[in-house]
């Protein structure tokens, strides 16, 4: 590891090419373009919660008149979607996310233990069923799910919503499929002559083998689940969380009192636990993902 | 005799301590399997065994104007005329769209992401902000995102209005809401933010690339064209084709952008003339499930064949070097 | 081995199956044609403590009318608490909570958009069959006595609107829904510009297209104070389309378009409905002229009505007018906008009704208002329908509709001359800002056309025909100069012709 640390160092600042330096400053140029595009409607949006209504509608994209953090104060009161304030959805958010991501990486931590390290008559069926089932979309099934979800007195009910999260043969199968594929069979031997059982080698052996993955898969998980506003919409409409609220909030907003800056620093304060997350946990993040998951 | 009696004895012990053996492994595997099966069956077969139910359902109204359901196949003969139709046909445009959003989209943002990994490779100055610049828009919600992308190509509150009049005034185009550019306007937002976790994969994937490998390249003189695409594209063509068969599911579900970025006008929600099939099976949830329910088996059974075509594909691409 | 698993498999199967079964049914039930009221035994009803909860729109004219109502009835009778609860989303509100059941809804009183009650009949929602499981029969209510009058609710609604709200079915009529709110809809205009330029307020659309022309004039000869004609939300524009159509075809025809049936009989409609209707022909030509000229200031042509409220009445923009409703002045003000100096005019005539009628007199004036999408109704497992029926029939009290016209300038779907009466005997006029006073003048000098959309099993079912089934609404349609009129037309007839047999059947009636 030093090792390699030390040649990618000599790497950074090796000779190149004028022509290399030339694509290297358009690249930089353009890199810095979309970085901008990204952090401008923050900053815009940052700079109008300083705004009053009226000052805003007069002038929306330039200085406000007067710096201060009223709106912010005010936002964790105001942010509020009919009865539900924002602690209320960020319960929901939290209960959401946090069973979602556990159930979601336990589940697939079970299957894919078991189909990449006990090989018995159906378990590459299996397999190569889940992965089929993966890339075929179910399409056309969202009326079907929704009566289920009524049937079962899951809608506005976040444990029951949370369940379906539970998808053992899903992306993050596959992800701890590899993982598990990479970790030596020894380890659970060693355990088995030692004396424990199939469960204990599982638990106690061969999962904290695959911790790193774990950790990024959950985090990733969390944040996925924290961000969707979809299955909210859909199965929590009187029990929203943080997402849904931000959405409905706006309809709120522009339909009632047309308060952006208000707005705006509700949008802001929603942003908050996740951007705390990933400070905390963002190397965990960038450097374990191995095989990714996709946005949206 | 008894010497028989004992190895039997024996030999009935071995199995017995045999068979305990396997019905603690298989009881093992059942109960690990428990979980992620029981979900698979509630949450996956029940709503697709459901759903092919419906295909074959048919409300027929009676002359005492009630609805009447029959088991019928005229609902594939409705997704056959919603596929036709001569006028106003909304199922053909989302198609249209989805494969607009599907293709620009993929085809735009995975080479454009596996560029933006190389240049992080290769250290370009402010790499690690950048790194964590790039990924923010996966971590934060797409709904936070719409508002902000909406906000600056508002025709009235916008940025885009400062800009119009820095470029000689006149009339603001609205991006968002004029029909004629609506679907531009979705598309310039999903690549917008839809870096993130990709660039993340395949800067891991470069970075697993043995360092003797990178290290010849670089002893051999070879440029970063030559570098990226005879060195750098094949040693990380798995994980590419991974990501890409993972997205082609990617196609039907495509629908958030779309209901984010619609402007509700106060006449109710009109169908989005920028639609996609995901929005198509959004919007006519309640009204037309059974035809969804059609659509979706005939989609199934289409792209069935697409998907192991597309692997096929990609596999016969890759030289599948393992390192 | 491979047995076990095929019985296992089996079981799982049965398992499952009851899981995926329909659910049971109960015979339908119709409504019964009545003409009796509703009886109130008053003493009853408040001897213990009730408590009605409602759940009120929360947009436009907000709630705080709402409020006010119920803290008067509140006043007058003991032991009724009256709990408000204001959605942003009432319609997703009400489709989630509706068929809910007792259980778990306990919501006795709706004031939302309307309900799609010809849709609930056909279909079984709950454990019922149809519209009787999830919305209570108000027919008996429409024949009792408003709240301390000698008239009943029927006579003192406009009855045009109740006829929009009736379900028409083999057994006979009934009411699932009043309106609860009836304001003007039309073109708006900047009074204040109006006199500065030296505008006249057009009475037909010859005279409001003249107008443009001399827009065109104003502007040459006074650059440096250049007036846009229009800013509008594409959608407002049916405002006007609507009652001009209206105007050249009859309210007739525009009642058989919804109903999509030339006969009354919703379940069996006629392609000549929705294809012969030259009203709407001559509607989209006027619109096309407006539009072709006018190059406004912003959005080409598909703000949301905020932005387009925000550009209206922003002085330096000076805008002359914009399609809008009654809620305008009360959003506005929301928004630290000043709406006071804008007024509705009457909706100028159709000039070419005026030719085909003989005289200007001849054509009806029509306004356009939003009372058919204004619909309030009780579930019928309600346990407090009994006072939220009784509450009803206070609200069409003159004193209710008072508080109502008093705190959001519109009014209620009355018969024009209660209206009067009610606005004058609590002299309503003396506190009016030119904006309201603009409504009154105009809801009380026109009949009222409307949006009816749920009456047909075309457009409920599972065909969910749109009114504007090209996917564009007119004015961005001839603003984007994508189609004229003669061809925008050419289209919808095309639609409908080229997919009537496959509308048909998805609707469920071939």
């Amino acid at each position: 590891m030093v090792k390699n640390k030390i040649r990618y160092k000599r790497f950074t600042f090796e000779k190149r090419t004028p022509f290399q330096r030339a694509v290297f400053a358009a690249v930089s140029v353009l890199f810095l373009l979309y970085t901008v595009t990204l952090i401008y409607p923050f900053a815009i949006a940052f700079l109008n919660t300083m705004k009053t209504s009226a000052e805003y509608w007069v002038d929306p994209t330039g200085l406000p008149a007067r710096f201060t953090l009223r709106n912010f104060a005010l936002a964790f009161s105001e942010f509020k979607v009919e009865e539900h304030s924002y602690l209320d959805m960020l319960g929901n958010s939290l209960l959401l996310s946090v069973l979602s991501a556990g159930l979601a990486i336990t589940s697939s931590s079970l299957s894919a233990y078991i189909l990449a390290k006990y090989k018995f008559r159906g378990s590459g069926a299996i397999y190569v069923a889940a992965i089929v089932l993966m890339m075929l979309p179910s399409i056309g099934t969202l009326p079907a799910m929704y009566q289920l979800m009524l049937d079962l007195h899951f809608k506005n009910n976040v444990i029951g919503v949370s369940l379906t999260a539970a998808n053992g043969f899903g992306n993050y199968f596959l992800f701890l499929y590899a993982a598990f594929t990479t970790v030596s069979w020894s380890y659970a031997e060693a355990a088995f002559v030692d004396g424990a059982g199939n469960f204990w080698a599982f638990f106690r052996v061969m999962l904290p083998q695959v911790r790193g993955t774990l950790l990024a898969l959950l985090l990733l998980s969390f944040i996925s689940t924290w961000n969707d506003y979809l299955t909210p919409y859909l199965y929590l409409d009187r029990n929203p969380t943080i997402a849904l609220g931000l959405y409905r909030f706006e309809i709120v907003i522009r339909q009632g009192s047309a308060n952006y800056p208000l707005f705006f620093a509700g949008v802001l304060v929603s942003m908050l636990p996740v951007l705390v997350l990933f400070l905390i946990f963002s190397s965990t993040l960038m450097n374990n993902v191995s095989v990714g998951g996709l946005k949206g | 005799m008894e010497e028989k009696k004992a190895v039997r004895g024996g030999a009935r012990e071995k199995r017995n301590s045999m068979r305990a053996a396997r019905r603690k492994r298989v009881t093992f595997r059942c109960l690990m399997l428990l979980l992620p099966v029981a979900h698979f069956v509630l949450f996956w077969v029940i709503p697709n065994f459901r759903s092919i139910l419906y295909a074959f359902q048919y409300n027929r109204v009676g002359a005492d104007m009630f609805y009447h359901r029959e088991w019928s196949l005229i609902q594939f003969r409705f997704v056959w005329e919603e596929l036709t139709r001569a006028s106003g046909n909304q199922l053909l445009s989302c198609i249209k769209f989805s494969l607009f959003y599907f293709v620009l989209g993929n085809g735009i943002s995975l080479p454009a992401t596996l560029l933006l990994s190389y240049f992080l490779y290769k250290k370009i100055f402010l790499y690690r902000f950048y790194r964590v610049v790039f990924f923010l828009p996966s971590i934060i919600s797409t709904v936070v995102l719409a508002i902000l992308f909406r906000n600056f190509f508002d025709p009235v509150t916008g940025t885009i209005v400062k800009i119009n009049e820095m470029l000689g005034g006149g009339s603001v185009p609205n991006f968002i809401g004029n029909p004629a550019t609506k679907h531009w306007a979705i598309l310039a937002f999903t690549l917008w933010t839809g870096f993130g976790t990709n660039l993340l994969v395949f800067n891991g994937a470069i970075g697993r690339i043995p360092a003797e490998v990178m290290e010849s390249t670089k002893l051999d003189g070879v440029g970063m064209t030559r570098e990226l695409f005879q060195f750098i594209v094949p040693l990380i063509w798995p994980t590419f084709s991974t990501i890409l068969l993972m997205s082609l599911g990617g196609f039907f579900s495509f629908v958030q952008p779309i209901l984010l970025l619609e402007q509700e006008s106060m006449g109710g929600n009109r169908f989005s003339e920028a639609g996609s099939i995901g929005y198509y099976i959004y919007y006519y949830m309640s009204t037309r499930k059974e035809l969804l329910s059609a659509l979706g088996l005939c989609f199934t059974a289409l792209s069935v064949p697409v998907v192991f075509l597309v692997r096929w594909a990609l596999n016969k691409l890759s030289s599948s070097i393992e390192y | 081995m491979k047995k076990k698993w095929l019985v296992f498999c089996l079981c799982a199967l049965l398992a499952i199956a009851p899981l995926t079964a329909c659910k049971p049914t109960t015979g339908p039930v119709g409504p019964e044609a009545d003409t009796t009221p509703e009886v109130f035994d008053e003493e009853e009803m408040f001897a213990t403590p009730r408590t009605l909860k409602i759940y009120v729109m929360d947009r436009g004219y907000h709630y705080a009318w709402l409020e006010e109502i119920a803290a008067k009835y509140e006043e007058k009778f003991e032991n009724v608490t009256v709990d408000i609860e204001p959605r942003s989303m009432i319609e997703t509100d009400v489709e989630n909570t509706l068929p809910l059941g007792p259980e778990q809804n306990d919501v006795d009183l709706y004031f939302s958009s309307m309900p799609n009650f010809s849709k609930y009949y056909a279909e079984q929602t709950g454990t019922e069959w149809g519209v009787y499981s999830v919305l209570e029969d108000l027919t008996k209510l429409y024949n009792t006595k408003v709240y301390g009058e000698e008239v009943t609710i029927r006579e003192k609604m406009n009855e045009n609107v109740t006829e929009a709200m009736t379900l028409s079915t083999v057994n006979g009529d009934a009411q699932f829904a009043l309106s609860w709110a009836a304001g003007a809809c039309g073109l708006l205009y900047n009074t204040d510009l109006f006199e500065e330029c030296g505008f006249t307020v057009p009475e037909t659309t010859d005279d409001l297209i003249a107008l443009l022309g001399d827009v065109k004039q104003y502007n040459i000869q006074n650059p440096g104070k250049k007036v846009t004609p229009f800013v509008w939300t594409e959608t407002y524009w049916n405002y006007l389309i609507n009652v001009w159509w209206a105007q050249y075809s009859g309210m007739d025809a525009v009642e058989n378009f919804f109903r999509c049936t030339t006969n009354g009989n919703v379940m069996t409609p006629q392609i000549e409905a929705l294809t012969e209707q030259e009203g709407k022909l001559e509607a989209y030509k006027v619109l096309e002229t407006l539009l072709a000229n006018v190059n406004d200031s912003s959005g080409g042509g598909t703000l949301t009505n905020k932005s387009a409220q925000a550009i209206f009445t922003n002085p330096s923009k000076r805008v002359l007018m914009c399609p809008e409703g009654d809620w305008f002045e009360t959003e506005t003000a929301a928004n630290g906008q000043d709406g006071s100096m804008f007024e509705i005019m009457p909706t100028p005539k159709l000039s070419a009704a005026v030719e085909k009628y003989g005289s200007i007199d001849a054509v009806p004036q029509y306004v356009y208002t939003l009372a058919s999408t204004h619909g309030v109704f009780i579930p019928c497992y309600s346990e407090e329908k009994d006072i939220a029926k009784h509450f009803l029939t206070y609200f069409y009290s003159d004193e209710a509709a008072a508080i109502f016209t008093r705190t959001t300038g519109s009014f209620q779907a009355f018969k024009t001359d209660y209206i009067r009466e009610y606005v004058q005997n609590y002299s309503l006029q003396d506190d009016m800002t030119n904006f309201r006073a603009a409504q009154y003048e105009v809801m009380t000098t026109s009949d009222l056309t409307f949006f009816m959309n749920l009456l047909s099993p075309l457009r409920y079912g599972q065909a969910a025909l749109e009114e504007f089934p090209i996917g564009i609404t007119p004015a961005s349609a001839f603003f984007s100069k994508q189609y004229t009129a003669q061809t925008y037309y050419n289209a919808e007839v095309a639609y409908y012709t080229d997919n009537w047999s496959t509308m048909l059947r998805l609707s469920g009636i071939q």
